[in-house]
């Protein structure tokens, strides 16, 4: 922005200048010529005052005495066609002279020449005096390259101002650009100092109302959810309590394993009433790393028990619209799947690849015996004797991060799970 | 006996924790509020007491800071509140233990008997040693064959909870229900990936198994071993 601004008043103190350093140019050039036609005039007007005095005799002599002195000097062509001074013929320029009786500025070979009629004792004559081309040219040089340099200046003075002008302009804009990085990156603590014009100080206010806002919202969700665990854990807690006074061992085992299967149902309505909360303002980790970082916990166990485990994760990081805690859970309930559903042996791979786009994947494949015809995959429901809720916290944190859990076919015969996940938007 | 004193608002738990630690033994007294709280327990004088923190007067963390000011009492604290935020600032309160609902009456029994003892001989928590694994409570440092272990938090907490038990088969259920916390179901295979790692930092092996040793299914004990 600020490279824009400098050129917009770079191209218009340019365009200024050329108004009026163009003309300069030229009007320099004119004026010198001026000024050595006014300096002629001037230097010969003593001769011609004093030859309308001077008897034609000693003409000759008053032009050699006047020419010793003078800068420019001077040739006389009097009535009789005779001349004085260095050599010069009769030409038009004379003629023209002599008819209007007015003094004329001529360009010739030997530079910029004056003819002018004088008074002369035996009648009309005319006279001339040259300026050389390089006296006319006197100044102009310099001149004109002062020009230049006072343009330079000018242009630099410009862009100077300008540059002054754009960073305090653009500072409370980059202030709000600041805060809106730290906001979006989760730091809602960060405000900003409102400044600048009006429009931009404004920006900043509401911008401070909205980060606000969305604390509060973030405080009320967490002491939502607090109100939540205790209303639903206290419950259950007596219902356990309860449960543990049973004196029938096989009533009392019974129940219990209902009051766990309970337990597990509320820890899970509870965390995932906490998604928000833990997520904050933005949840975003690399699934590379993280399941990296999982089969590295998991392989021990896969060793003890003799499984063979693939594990095909791309190299360069792989960022998901997920919290790391959250991806970690969802992987550890599909292995844990992999582990209590497949007998020891069993091998498996996980797979972390660009999917269908926006989308990152994670395939964990394992060689079982495959899913049940007609699974029924939603929360709660399991055909192996555990809650089912193994694949439902996978396929809500791929909803979460707005991708898709998919249950298919492994390559390697038993089944396979596809966890796309969102990647973070810019 | 132990005399408890219970501080909880909820009347379900508060009646079935009295019926369920009298059965136990301890001789239990009740408040449901803040206030009669520590106003009973000045005047009872208990052994220890039971806090919950979503009190109807005060919250529960403000009721432990009174009692801390002016009595000793040991102080379980058995909340919902399962935030570590919540979980430290309980403990920096001055909270003895941190037991998260829902809990089993043994549990909760279990632990009053673990305060209790420590609270009777604060200055002689012994190391548990079971043949060559040396494990100290107090600055959570374990060995094995003078070698030290690097352990992660739940993986000395497995250790020590099994090392307190020499050769008693424990089961996945009390594993997860004492050292993670959770009921069973929930995350059942994680009891098996860190006794693996256990396994494996002690350096052995699941068929060549020292003092780590499963017993199929029944559950794992930790034994002596053979040198």
């Amino acid at each position: 922005m600020r490279r824009r601004i400098l050129v917009t008043i770079a191209a218009t103190a340019l365009l200024v200048l050329i108004a009026f350093l163009v003309p300069l140019w030229y009007l320099v050039r004119q004026f010198a010529i001026e000024r050595a036609q006014n300096n002629l005039v001037v230097e010969v007007q003593p001769l011609v005052a004093a030859l309308a005095f001077t008897p034609a005799s000693e003409i000759a002599s008053s032009v050699a005495d006047f020419n010793s002195t003078a800068t420019h000097p001077v040739s006389v062509i009097d009535a009789s066609g005779r001349l004085s001074g260095p050599a010069w013929s009769k030409d038009a320029a004379a003629r023209l002279a002599l008819r209007d009786q007015r003094a004329v500025f001529v360009e010739t070979d030997a530079g910029l020449a004056l003819v002018e009629p004088v008074a002369l004792e035996d009648g009309p004559g005319v006279l001339r005096a040259v300026v050389p081309p390089e006296e006319l040219a006197s100044g102009v040089s310099r001149a004109r390259a002062a020009l230049l340099v006072l343009g330079i200046a000018l242009l630099a003075l410009a862009l100077l101002v300008g540059n002054f002008l754009a960073r305090s302009f653009l500072r409370p804009i980059a202030d709000l650009s600041h805060t809106a990085e730290q906001l979006a990156s989760g730091d809602l603590s960060a405000r900003v100092v409102p400044g600048g014009p009006p429009e931009i100080s404004d920006v900043g206010s509401l911008l401070n109302r909205l980060a606000g806002r969305i604390s509060d919202l973030l405080r009320g969700e967490r002491e939502s959810v607090a109100d939540l665990a205790h209303r639903l854990r206290t419950p259950v807690t007596a219902l356990r309590l309860d449960v543990d006074s049973i004196s029938n061992p096989e009533e009392r085992a019974r129940l219990a394993d209902s009051v766990d299967r309970l337990e597990i149902m509320v820890d899970h309505v509870i965390r995932e009433a906490r998604r928000p909360v833990r997520e904050g303002v933005t949840a975003e980790c690399d699934a590379a790393a993280v399941v990296r970082e999982r089969i590295d916990f998991w392989k021990v166990l896969a060793d003890e028990q003799e499984r063979r485990v693939v594990a095909d994760i791309s190299a360069h990081p792989c960022p998901v619209r997920v919290a790391a805690v959250d991806l970690a859970d969802a992987l550890d309930a599909l292995l844990g799947n992999v582990f209590a559903h497949t007998p020891d042996g069993t091998r498996f791979a996980v797979r972390v690849h660009d999917g269908p786009q926006p989308f990152h994947t994670i395939e964990v494949d394992d060689a079982g015996a495959g899913l049940p015809q007609g699974a029924v995959l939603d929360r709660g429901h399991s055909q192996a004797g555990s809650t089912g809720l193994g694949l439902d916290i996978a396929r809500r944190t791929a909803e979460a991060s707005g991708g898709e859990l998919v249950v298919g076919r492994s390559t390697l015969g038993g089944t396979a799970i596809m966890l796309h996940l969102g990647r973070p938007t810019d | 006996m132990p005399r408890v004193h219970l501080i909880e608002d909820d009347l379900g738990i508060r009646s079935a924790l009295i019926r369920a630690l009298t059965e136990l033994g301890h001789v239990v007294t009740s408040s449901p509020d803040a206030m009669s709280g520590l106003q009973d327990t000045l005047g009872g004088q208990p052994d220890i007491v039971l806090l919950d923190l979503g009190l109807p007067d005060l919250d529960g963390v403000e009721l432990l800071r009174m009692l801390r000011a002016v009595t000793p009492v040991p102080v379980i604290v058995a909340t919902a509140r399962d935030e570590d935020a919540s979980v430290v600032r309980a403990l920096d309160a001055g909270a003895d233990d941190y037991v998260i609902k829902p809990f089993t009456s043994a549990t909760i029994d279990a632990r009053i008997r673990a305060v209790l003892r420590r609270s009777a001989s604060p200055e002689t928590v012994a190391a548990l040693t079971v043949g060559t694994i040396v494990i100290d409570p107090r600055s959570r440092v374990a060995s094995v064959d003078d070698r030290e272990l690097e352990l992660s938090p739940r993986e000395f907490d497995l250790l020590a909870y099994l090392a307190a038990r020499p050769g008693e088969v424990v089961s996945k259920r009390e594993l997860l229900a004492e050292v993670w916390r959770l009921p069973y179901g929930g995350a059942d295979k994680t009891v098996d990936v860190h006794l693996s790692w256990l396994r494996k930092k002690l350096g052995e092996s699941a068929t060549e198994p020292r003092h780590l040793i499963t017993v199929r299914g029944v559950g794992v004990k930790l034994v002596e071993g053979k040198d």
